[in-house]
């Protein structure tokens, strides 16, 4: 999502934000929804349990949401 | 003028007795794990830690160590399942045999499942590791770099596994670096490829081509611990094991309140990466 898509969100949402805040900044005040919550838990305890965890968190293969994770 | 037909009037056939089904992914866990379907619930494999000496000037005497044992099991504690029903007045009236095609085509799915659950489970199992160069499998010229580097973290050693043969599991979106460089390399090999097309062998290792999206980043059954999108496999063959008791099943049943029979295909699953062995799996990550 760019920057400008986040901020339009944010403004139709009516979240209070600065635009000329960072991009990551600005998508944290976006509400999740359902399948980002499930995300971000999943690689929580993934990257807790797993002796893979961090080094996959290291090279970025958590940043997105894959396909396969419904 | 043509004359007018009613629908009825012209004739028509069937291409098949059975009804077409939609196009069906390689199965490969079965081609590079042993496999089990004996009624066991787990399969113990008990390990010993690998014993030092010493080198030393003949001198008689020496230290004694203790040795360790350590346990190492495959237990059986995921199901996949697939159903239907198939109400009497669609049975009777078909021009095709439901039961028989739908049964077909569930166990299938079931044998699938099972296949993902084994690949997944052993690319996330498997502790050896290896990055590629950018573009991964897609690029011609990373191939034999990439081979080369496989090849190497895996041969050394004089257990009898090694003698099984070298695997690697790619999707098919990743042959696209493969043919380039089949074609483009070596003689006999390149016309032979030209020839024929897609090489199932390259440097000594088989390869095998799942359909994309087989390596996942989900939960899978009692595995919740799998993150492998953008990941592929290489090892040894047998290194692994799978059990599936007594094989896919199949079961048909009456059920209450409905006409004609419910139809259920399942298969029980285990998934065992032996731990002295683990090394031998070479979990891929694509740049």
């Amino acid at each position: 999502m760019k920057k400008e898509d986040i901020i339009a969100e944010l403004s139709r949402l009516g979240i209070e934000h600065d635009p000329d805040a960072k991009k990551d900044e600005l998508q944290a005040l976006l509400p999740k929804n359902d399948r980002q919550v499930r995300w971000d838990a999943y690689v929580e305890n993934y990257v807790a349990e797993s002796p893979k965890g961090k080094a996959k968190q290291a090279n970025g293969e958590f940043d997105e949401i894959p396909a396969s994770f419904v | 003028m043509a004359n007018t037909l009613s629908t009825y009037t012209l004739r028509d056939k069937y291409m098949k007795s059975n009804l077409d089904v939609a196009l069906r992914a390689a199965l490969v866990a079965e081609k590079i794990c042993r496999v089990d379907r004996t009624d066991l619930k787990r399969i113990q494999n008990p390990y010993l830690t690998q014993p030092s000496a010493t080198i030393q000037a003949v001198a008689g005497t020496y230290s004694v160590s203790a040795l360790t044992t350590t346990d190492d099991a495959l237990t059986v504690a995921d199901e996949v399942v697939s159903s239907t029903h198939i109400f009497d007045f669609e049975d009777v009236t078909s021009n095709f045999n439901l039961f028989a095609d739908f049964a077909d085509d569930l166990t299938y799915i079931v044998a699938f499942n099972i296949d993902k659950f084994v690949i997944n489970s052993f690319t996330e199992d498997a502790t050896g590791s290896y990055t590629t160069p950018a573009g991964g499998f897609t690029s011609a010229a990373n191939i034999p770099v990439i081979m080369s580097n496989l090849v190497s973290k895996v041969l050394g050693y004089q257990d009898a596994t090694i003698a099984n043969g070298m695997f690697l599991v790619i999707e098919n979106t990743d042959v696209v670096g493969f043919a380039q460089a089949q074609v483009a390399s070596g003689f006999n090999y390149a016309d032979a490829a030209l020839n024929n097309g897609f090489m199932g062998n390259y440097m000594g290792v088989e390869i095998y081509v799942v359909r994309s999206g087989l390596f996942v980043t989900a939960t899978l059954g009692s595995r919740s611990d799998i993150a492998n999108s953008g990941h592929r496999l290489f090892g040894i063959k047998g290194i692994a094991t799978y059990a599936s008791p007594r094989g896919i099943r199949y079961e048909e049943k009456y059920v209450t309140g409905k006409t004609g029979k419910e139809i259920v295909v399942f298969g029980y699953i285990g998934f065992k990466l032996w731990a002295q062995k683990a090394t031998l799996g070479i979990d891929i990550t694509l740049a």
